[in-house]
Order: C-alpha cells, then sequence, then structure tokens
C-alpha cells in the first residue's frame, strides 16, 4: 500500500521532504554525538602554566594528557636530540624525526621540560639541526605524559637520536632532573619565534589526549535527535495516509493508525470522506 | 489557526464517524480525554521550560542583565528536550486519536518548538477535542 503511495508524484515529494528532515536529524544527532568527546574539551581548554599540571616529581594526571599549557623558561640549545620514527606532521607520508629541544624551569623544579619543536627529515644528522639560542622563551604547547619504554622502538639509533621520547631515556642522555612529560609545541607565536628553527615542516600536533568520560548533555541532545528522526518518520506515515491518494482511486481512509481504521474504502469518493476541520462549516 | 471554529454545529461531523472517525462511543470517547490530558500536561510542561531556555539563552549569548552566563541554558535545554520527546509522542498519539489532518498534526508538533505559541497551541487543541468529544456524547452511545 505504502510503496503505491511512494510511487504517485506527490507520494515521492511527500516522502522526499520527510527523508530530507529525518537525514537532517540523524546529522544532527550525529554532530552532538561527536561534541561528547572529552577531545575537543581538552583541547578547547585555555592554557595553563606548566607547573599547575606538571608535578614535580611522578606521572602526568590522564585528564592532563594533551592539555594546553604555556612553558616559560630557559633554551638549553645543547640538550637538543632527534627522536626517530615520526611521521611528517604536514601529512607527506615520510617518515622523519622529531627535533627536541629542553628547555629548563624553575617551577616546579628545577629541571629540564623537553619541548617538541618540529620535525625534519631522516637525511638530516642531528648535528646539523640549530638550535635556539639560549635565554628565555614563553610558549604555548600540549603537554604529553613520557612515552613508555617498550619493545616497539628500534632501540639502537645513531648517536643524537632517540628511540622515543621520555624521561626513562633521557635521563641516560642529560644530567639534569628531566620531567616525566614533555611539550609538544604549538605554532610558534610572537616570544615563541624561534621554536621552528631549524626544522622542515608543519608543527606536530598533540599526539595523546586524555581519555574522560563523554559530555552527558552532548549524549543526551544525540539521543533525542534520533527520537526526532522517528517521529519525524511517524509523521511521514501519517502524511501519506492523509494526503497521498492511491492511485486507484481510494483515498484518505479515516483516521490513519486509529481504531476501526478502514483502508478499503474503494469506491467511496475519497476527497468527501475527510474529516478536515475547515470543512466543518459554520 | 483559522480551521478553529467553534462555532461550528458538532453533529455536522457525524457524517463520518462511521468511518473510524473521532468519538463515536464512550469507550473512545475516555481514551481521547486521557491523550487530551496528557498532552495537556506535557504541553504546560514544555512551554514553561522553553520560556526559561529562551531566557538562558538570551542570558549565554548577549549581555542583557550586564552579565552572561550559561548556567540557565546547560541546566535546562537537556531536560527540555526530552519534554519535547515527550510532547512529539503525546502529540501524535492526540492527533491519531482525534484523526486530524497532517497540517493540524504538524501546527502541534511544532507549535511546541516556538516560545509562548505552545499555550496557544494547548488551548485550541483542547477546545477542538472537547468539541469533538462532546458531539459524541450527542450523538449517543455507539
Amino acid at each position: 500500500m505504502l510503496l503505491r503511495r511512494i510511487a504517485t508524484g506527490r507520494g515521492a515529494a511527500v516522502t522526499a521532504l520527510a527523508a530530507a528532515a529525518v537525514a537532517a536529524c540523524l546529522a544532527l544527532g550525529w554532530w552532538q554525538w561527536e561534541r561528547s568527546r572529552p577531545l575537543a574539551d581538552v583541547l578547547a581548554a585555555a592554557p595553563v602554566p606548566t607547573e599547575q599540571v606538571v608535578p614535580a616529581r611522578g606521572r602526568l594526571l590522564a585528564v592532563d594528557q594533551g592539555r594546553p599549557v604555556t612553558l616559560i623558561g630557559q633554551w638549553r640549545p645543547d640538550r637538543q636530540l632527534l627522536v626517530a620514527d615520526r611521521r611528517d606532521p604536514a601529512g607527506s607520508g615520510r617518515t622523519g624525526r622529531w627535533v627536541v629541544t629542553a628547555v629548563r624551569v624553575t617551577e616546579p623544579a628545577d629541571m629540564l621540560i623537553p619541548v617538541v619543536r618540529g620535525w625534519v627529515g631522516t637525511g638530516r644528522s642531528p648535528q646539523d639541526v640549530p638550535a635556539p639560542p639560549a635565554g628565555r622563551v614563553s610558549l604555548t604547547g600540549w603537554v604529553q605524559a613520557s612515552e613508555p619504554l617498550d619493545n616497539r622502538a628500534d632501540l639502537v639509533q645513531p648517536p643524537g637520536v632517540a628511540p622515543l621520547l621520555g624521561a626513562a631515556d633521557l635521563v641516560n642522555r642529560w644530567p639534569e632532573d628531566v620531567a616525566d612529560v614533555f611539550v609538544i609545541a604549538a605554532a610558534a607565536g610572537a616570544e615563541g619565534r624561534d621554536v621552528a628553527v631549524g626544522t622542515e615542516s608543519a608543527m606536530p600536533g598533540p599526539v595523546q589526549v586524555a581519555a574522560g568520560t563523554r559530555d552527558w548533555r552532548n549524549v543526551m541532545y544525540a539521543v533525542q535527535w534520533v527520537v526526532f528522526a522517528a517521529a519525524a518518520g511517524v509523521v511521514w506515515w501519517l502524511a501519506m495516509h492523509d494526503l497521498v491518494p492511491l492511485p486507484g482511486g481510494t483515498g484518505r481512509t479515516g483516521s490513519p493508525g486509529g481504531p476501526g481504521r478502514t483502508e478499503t474504502t474503494a469506491g467511496d469518493a475519497p476527497r468527501e470522506r475527510r474529516h478536515d476541520e475547515r470543512e466543518v462549516a459554520p | 489557526m483559522t480551521e478553529d471554529t467553534p462555532r461550528a454545529d458538532p453533529r455536522s461531523r457525524t457524517g463520518h464517524l462511521s468511518d473510524g472517525g473521532p468519538a463515536p462511543g464512550a469507550e473512545r470517547s475516555r481514551r481521547l480525554v486521557g491523550a487530551l490530558l496528557r498532552f495537556r500536561v506535557i504541553a504546560w510542561i514544555v512551554g514553561v521550560f522553553l520560556l526559561v531556555l529562551t531566557v538562558g539563552v538570551v542570558l549565554r549569548y548577549t549581555d542583557w542583565l550586564g552579565y552572561r552566563t550559561d548556567v540557565v541554558s546547560r541546566t535546562v535545554s537537556p531536560v527540555h528536550g526530552f519534554g519535547y520527546m515527550v510532547y512529539l509522542a503525546t502529540g501524535i498519539d492526540l492527533a491519531v486519536r482525534r484523526g486530524w489532518r497532517i497540517r493540524t498534526t504538524l501546527g502541534v508538533l511544532l507549535a511546541g518548538t516556538v516560545p509562548l505559541l505552545s499555550f496557544v497551541a494547548e488551548r485550541w487543541v483542547t477546545r477542538d477535542v472537547r468539541r469533538v468529544v462532546s458531539a459524541g456524547a450527542a450523538a449517543g452511545p455507539a
């Protein structure tokens, strides 16, 4: 029955309209589902001073993974290395290395914080990558917990190249205290003009972001949009029975879906059996 | 709602009642009245929430009252969303029992999204359904 109604011009128009409404509701529901991810919340947070989230000892809290931070300290050009096996942030597909230079901070303790400040191809020798000049630096970036030692990293690397980026490796290279975090610098700002010196590609974005709980509000909005889509479907079903006469002569058949509804009123004049409010003439 | 013709003779509707139209018997009248009550309750709740939400959105995006806050809108909008879900369900239920044309049904359902209009719709719906129910009573038990 429904198929025959859809096949009419009017039925097709009503169906197309309803399909658009359902699609819009589902798209909005998907949008809210995506918005509910905590990813956006952590990354969208205003930068906090590094010492607020980096402990003097111990690990970064999971909820602070990927949090934007402002880092103020002194460049240590003599504490620079490359980190192996990194994809080109610009998306060329090439594998290269991160350029990492330490920044010495005094808060929350006197220690070095490694800063990822760019990417170079594998062809560049570590000695050829210039370091930023010693002195004060102020930059923004994303704070990340140290990468763990694991057997996926190729531990055999040339001098000046680290297999991974983490305090577990760096304590063997640098005599100073090293924070158990690193910071991936954002695009260089006014005071961070030295950040990208000597690098070849775009700045790497944050790699690990806190996997907190979803925002329950957006989850609920998503559920609601799905229900609204279902309601649009029901209204479409009602509209098909109300507006589209069956090609064969049958028109609207009583109250659609209601008790006592009859589909077989063939022979009745379709238009005259409608109980439209407007037809209750005064 | 230009279709609203309260002065119409209710018995002029009886021509279609045998066709499964509204309110031929006491049982269906009773169910229709129940559906109306459910709709009216949720229409009022949604209407009030929508007014509060409107204030909340203004507070969130403008400097009305001199400061901005999203507390009101963040609190009310999820609740209002669920209220509107129930509004849709009761509205469709009532529309099917009452046998409205689709444009009336759509108008009533969408009126729940416009501040203040839901109150107008609720009044119109109440009068419309009561008229039909009293028509059924006048026609006597089926």
